[in-house]
């Protein structure tokens, strides 16, 4: 399936007041040229053309706004048209938007291929093959700018994985599950209306099921990007240990000790945090907290001995004693000695009071001798003197390196240090977030409001409700089956291609750059490069290309490629290196540049097939845009910012 | 009733729960008992604190050895009040006014109030001597010089 773009008609948009870029060889109006370059200084209308084939491929709607803006300010008009002409396995089709600067609408026209004499119908077509295909996200991955060459690399963004979902229409597949979803909700809805249970009732079960699902999927999202930003600080954090290391890996004798001092250091910092919690415990020992304390808790033991405390008899023997006939002696019990007994009983304690003293005399008896703290804090000095030496020493090797070297170690240092206490700090959040531990969830306090598990056993619950009372409770279970189904399907399929993907671009990679120094490891959100730190950024941006050009080789359509600024900021051997790779990865390519970026670029193309040189420039008193065909004045135009 | 450290004990002490890198106390109890001891030893009393308890009974920690620290407590009392180690009569009445079996920490009202009182006479003695520590080995040191090895 080949699609390829033939021509851009402007008609009254912002400046243009009527032009056509045509990029098809002369004498063959449905043949383009392998690659088109198109200079636009700034202000020109590169921007709006990129918008505008952006939005006119998927037939996007436009605001009232919106639409104004394109209205042109320096000459009338009262309706604007972009159209474009492409063509579909080699039949040409037009796609015409038009722009209605009095009432701020907007319409599509196109021509269908079959339709005879060249007229127009209303509506946006595209051919049934593509119609489907031609989402948004998709076309984006077309007619996009060097950027996203960037961002296809850009660790923890998911571009590289939404770009495979959206040319092999894993997306459109994931979008089933939201037709699903709606499809149940109607379901539920239509069958609340004739079940038995309350209206109300179920419109507050509906209306929680939404709250909570809202709560889901902002939870999601904050998964989603604290897991991103996770992987993104891993990577930036190995980046800059590696830094560190390549900066003491000058001296490669010099970073072997280097780390073992480091592991010694942490070594003994352990060994004095181990040994710290034995002094604590050792005086958690009144024993041998102090021999003052000893000789305290021992005199007190011997006098309670000497002192006969307590009495073995309690004051309970006596009184009990007074309220006999006779004493245990035999003798009658008379006032006289029943007084006499009683007042020397307030010197015998209570049995309880009994039991607390033999307690304490018993746990006194056999008191240990003192042992000192003292011999313990000797091994804590000991490993300080330890510690101090081997950190003089690590020191002392950082110094061996030159000023500025230790200069950024020690940034290095910190930054990673800081670093890795947001990723401690966004690692709590995402485990709080995430935790499937019903202890630590309760430890924590979490409910469904901040925890994803629970959040989807509300849902589970509440949308049970709403099954039970309106009776759809085998078709909520086919409904979670399907979406299982299609999440395994776009899981496995998803595992796959990315290993297809990553090997053939290998493949492609080694064949433009004719080695095999630069290799994609794997692909997951985004595309990962092996031994990162040696790729130049031209490199870089090839990979960009050749893993977008795989994608539409291997994927099911063949399109333009349409690109705005190639070779973005980069410098002139990065430029060549582009421009020397990218045009051969596709059959059509339509390149936006400014003059400023065409030196190293257009020099650096060697496409294998034609190549045509347009310029569109304001004219002297910036009122209209023209264009010119002519390669030198190609070469030689400045824009007025420029000279 | 319960065991207090007053709010100024507790907050001397967070810069260890937060920083220190050599190792943290188990629990509050570990100042509270630091801070006692410092007050027995020095027989220095303070004036109860008037923070919520902390806790009602001795922890896991000072469990086994809260006999030792009762007669440490009896012992400074002794001392403090000038009591002859041979008055029978008044050592006992003084360890069943400061000891109560029924209670779980075997305190009564009056001794749980003398061990907050030392306690917090003990930590005026500290917070006067060394300076608000970072590290509990660098704490501990300080503190056996000061008062340990009494």
């Amino acid at each position: 399936m080949d699609f390829s773009l033939l021509r851009i008609h402007y008609q009254n948009i912002r400046d243009f007041r009527n032009l056509t870029i045509d990029f098809t060889k002369d004498g063959d109006p449905t043949q383009p040229h392998h690659v088109s370059l198109v200079q636009m200084p700034n202000g020109t209308g590169k921007t709006t053309t990129i918008t505008l084939l952006r939005r006119v491929f998927p037939g996007s709607g436009f605001e009232e706004d919106e639409v104004y803006s394109y209205r042109p300010t320096n000459f009338p008009a009262d309706e604007g048209i972009f159209e474009v002409e492409a063509a579909y396995d080699g039949t040409p089709f037009t796609l015409r938007l038009e722009f209605n600067y009095d009432t701020g609408e907007y319409r599509y026209h196109n021509s269908k291929p079959k339709m005879e004499g060249g007229g127009l119908e209303e509506g946006h077509w595209l051919p049934s093959e593509i119609r489907h295909i031609f989402s948004p996200s998709f076309v984006r991955l077309f007619i996009f700018d060097g950027e996203l060459s960037k961002q296809l690399l850009k660790t923890g963004a998911a571009h590289a994985e939404a770009a495979i979902k959206s040319i092999y229409f894993l997306d459109r597949l994931e979008g089933r599950k939201q037709d699903i979803e709606e499809i149940e909700e109607d379901r539920y809805q239509s069958a609340s209306e004739t079940s038995a249970h309350t209206e109300q009732g179920l419109k507050n079960l509906n209306s929680r099921l939404q709250t909570v699902k809202g709560t889901l999927e902002e939870l999601q999202e904050q998964r989603d990007e604290l897991e991103a930003s996770i992987k993104r600080e891993q990577k930036q954090i190995a980046q800059l240990e590696e830094e560190r290391q390549s900066i003491l890996s000058e001296r490669e004798e010099v970073l072997e000790e280097f780390n073992d001092l480091e592991h010694e250091i942490k070594e003994e910092r352990q060994a004095i945090k181990e040994k710290t919690l034995a002094v604590l415990d050792h005086l958690r020992k009144p024993r041998y907290f102090s021999r003052g304390i000893h000789e305290d808790i021992q005199r007190l033991f011997d006098q309670m001995e000497v002192l006969k405390l307590p009495k073995p008899t309690s004051a309970e023997f006596f009184r009990d004693l007074t309220e006999r006939s006779s004493c245990i002696c035999n003798r009658p019990m008379t006032d006289e000695a029943r007084q006499a007994i009683l007042e020397g009983s307030e010197k015998y304690l209570s049995e309880e009071d009994i039991s607390v003293l033999n307690a304490m005399k018993d746990q006194l008896r056999n008191l240990p001798e003192f042992e000192p703290v003292a011999p313990l804090f000797e091994e804590i000095n000991e490993s300080h003197r330890e510690l101090r030496k081997k950190r003089q020493r690590r020191d002392g090797l950082q110094n061996q390196l030159d000023p500025n070297s230790r200069q950024r170690v020690k940034e290095l240092d910190n930054e990673i240090q800081e670093r890795q206490t947001d990723l401690k700090n966004r690692r709590a959040v995402l485990d709080m977030i995430t935790t499937t531990d019903r202890s630590h969830r309760d430890q924590l306090g979490l409910g469904w409001e901040d925890n994803i598990p629970l959040c989807n056993q509300r849902v589970k619950e509440l949308k049970a409700k709403i099954q039970e009372a309106t009776d759809t409770v085998e078709f909520g279970k086919k409904a979670d089956k399907l979406n299982e189904i299609i999440e395994d399907v776009v899981n496995r399929s998803l595992k796959t291609l990315e290993i297809q993907v990553r090997d053939t671009t290998n493949e492609r990679l080694e064949r433009i750059l004719q080695s095999d120094e630069v290799q994609i490891s794997h692909v997951d959100y985004s595309i990962n490069i092996e031994d990162k730190e040696n790729v130049s950024e031209g490199q870089s941006l090839s990979v960009g290309y050749a893993f977008l050009s795989t994608l539409f080789e291997e994927g099911p359509l063949n399109v333009p490629f349409i690109v705005d600024s190639p070779a973005v900021s980069a410098d002139l051997q990065v430029r060549r290196e582009v421009a020397d790779m990218v045009p051969n990865l596709f059959e059509q390519m339509i390149v936006f540049i400014i003059s400023s970026e065409r030196d190293g670029f257009v020099e650096g193309l060697h496409p294998s097939g034609s190549t045509q040189y347009y310029t569109v420039f304001k004219t002297d008193d910036g009122k209209n845009i023209k264009k010119s065909m002519d390669r030198d004045f190609f070469m030689d135009f400045q824009s007025e910012e420029e000279r | 009733m319960g065991f207090r450290l007053s709010d100024e004990a507790r907050e001397y002490f967070r810069s260890i729960d937060q920083h220190s890198s050599t190792g943290k106390f188990n629990t509050t109890w570990d100042q509270y008992y630091l801070c006692f001891m410092a007050g027995v030893i020095e027989r220095r009393l303070g004036e109860p604190p008037e923070a919520d308890p902390f806790i009602e009974k001795f922890t896991v920690d000072y469990r086994d050895q809260r006999y030792e620290l009762l007669a440490s407590l009896v012992s400074a009392e002794i001392d403090r009040k000038g009591l002859p180690w041979e008055d029978k009569d008044g050592i006992r009445d003084l360890m069943m006014h400061l000891l109560d079996s029924s209670t779980p920490t075997n305190l009564s009202d009056d001794g749980l109030e003398m061990m907050n009182r030392y306690a917090e006479g003990g930590f005026s003695l500290i917070r006067e001597r060394i300076p608000k520590p970072r590290d509990l080995d660098e704490f501990l040191v300080a503190y056996t010089t000061n008062f340990s090895s009494i």
